[in-house]
């Protein structure tokens, strides 16, 4: 049986730092993408979370709704910290601050990316160690089939040296 | 990645019912995902059972809003809420499926739609191995474009 689960593309950080990574154009034939992505920013301190996903190059916070639960070793409390506002789509980066050879470890999975509907984007990651681990959705406020995604660190931060984002598509048949 | 090592079983497209079996599941995978994402007429729940075994199951979720719930001994895995506005995406891991030696058969993985996302574990303490998996609603029906995948995973030899 033919490989179901391909490498449509990767990026790898290499020399200069930068603060996007686009995957341009993404494509169609596939039920489900996933996404594994294993970074560092140029921030000091244990962890960032200046991490975002965008869709289709739209870039407007308010496009996007959804939440994510994070869980930290100095945290002791019964119930998990949350966050819910925007922007919203976010991952866990290893920092400055770490050790430079911690990156981060993280999950995306996009279902049904070619249906037009509004699609939860569901993720889960985190970095350590003295780090955080987060898992959560989001979602467009509007449905359109997935032609683009976009990498991005926002607060004038930048992906370093050693980062790499790996696009995968699932096939269902 | 070697050949045919994460392999489509069965893929199924619902626009109505409130529930779907995956039925006679092959043995000759190490591990299970169910994945795929669903949409319904209305607001509900959507479980989940396996070989059709209506009771025993132990569940425990975290919610990304903070929260978190857990069951004991009940007749079905919940593994989250779906809504008629947007489709919620899931992916579990079911691991070490085809096991016939009484051990906790795992279900674990994210549930994610509008306003939460489960991280759940869940298991069903049985000495049969999984030969079939229905998801149900609380009575909503699937709609388009919901879609359901089980994948065998095989491990490479």
């Amino acid at each position: 049986m033919a490989n179901t689960f391909d490498l449509i593309s990767s990026y790898t950080v290499s020399g200069s730092s930068t603060n996007q990574v686009i995957f341009n154009p993404i494509p169609q034939n596939y039920s489900d993408l996933s996404i594994y992505i294993s970074s560092r920013t140029n921030v000091g301190s244990s962890y960032s979370l200046n991490n975002l996903i965008q869709i289709n190059n739209q870039s407007t916070a308010s496009s996007y709704s959804g939440g994510f639960a994070y869980f930290r070793p100095e945290d002791s409390n019964s119930t998990l910290p949350s966050q819910t506002s925007s922007p919203i789509s976010i991952w866990a980066s290893g920092t400055n601050d770490n050790d430079a050879n911690v990156f981060s470890f993280n999950w995306i999975y996009i279902p049904n990316y070619t249906s037009g509907d509004v699609v939860n984007i569901i993720y889960a990651g985190g970095n350590q160690p003295s780090g955080i681990q987060v898992f959560g959705n989001s979602r467009p406020s509007t449905g359109e089939a997935i032609t683009s995604l976009t990498f991005k660190q926002i607060a004038g931060l930048n992906f370093i040296a050693g980062s790499t984002f790996y696009l995968y598509g699932i096939k269902n048949t | 990645m070697p050949t045919g090592t994460y392999e489509p079983i069965a893929t199924f497209s619902p626009t109505s019912g409130t529930s779907y079996t995956f039925s006679s599941i092959p043995q000759n995978y190490t591990d299970l995902v169910l994945s795929g994402s669903i949409k319904m007429s209305g607001t509900g729940t959507a479980y989940l059972q396996l070989n059709g075994i209506g009771s025993s199951y132990d569940w425990s979720y975290l919610n990304r809003t903070g929260g978190k719930n857990s069951n004991d001994q009940v007749g079905a895995i919940e593994i989250g809420d779906v809504l008629s506005t947007s489709l919620g995406s899931f992916h579990l891991n079911i691991n070490n499926y085809s096991a016939t030696a009484l051990l906790n058969k795992c279900v674990i993985g994210y549930h994610g739609w509008g306003s939460g996302m489960y991280y759940l574990g869940a298991g069903l303490r049985t000495s049969n191995a999984i030969t079939s998996i229905t998801i149900y609603t609380s009575g909503p029906s699937f709609t388009s474009p919901s879609k359901l995948t089980l994948y065998g995973i095989r491990k490479f030899t």
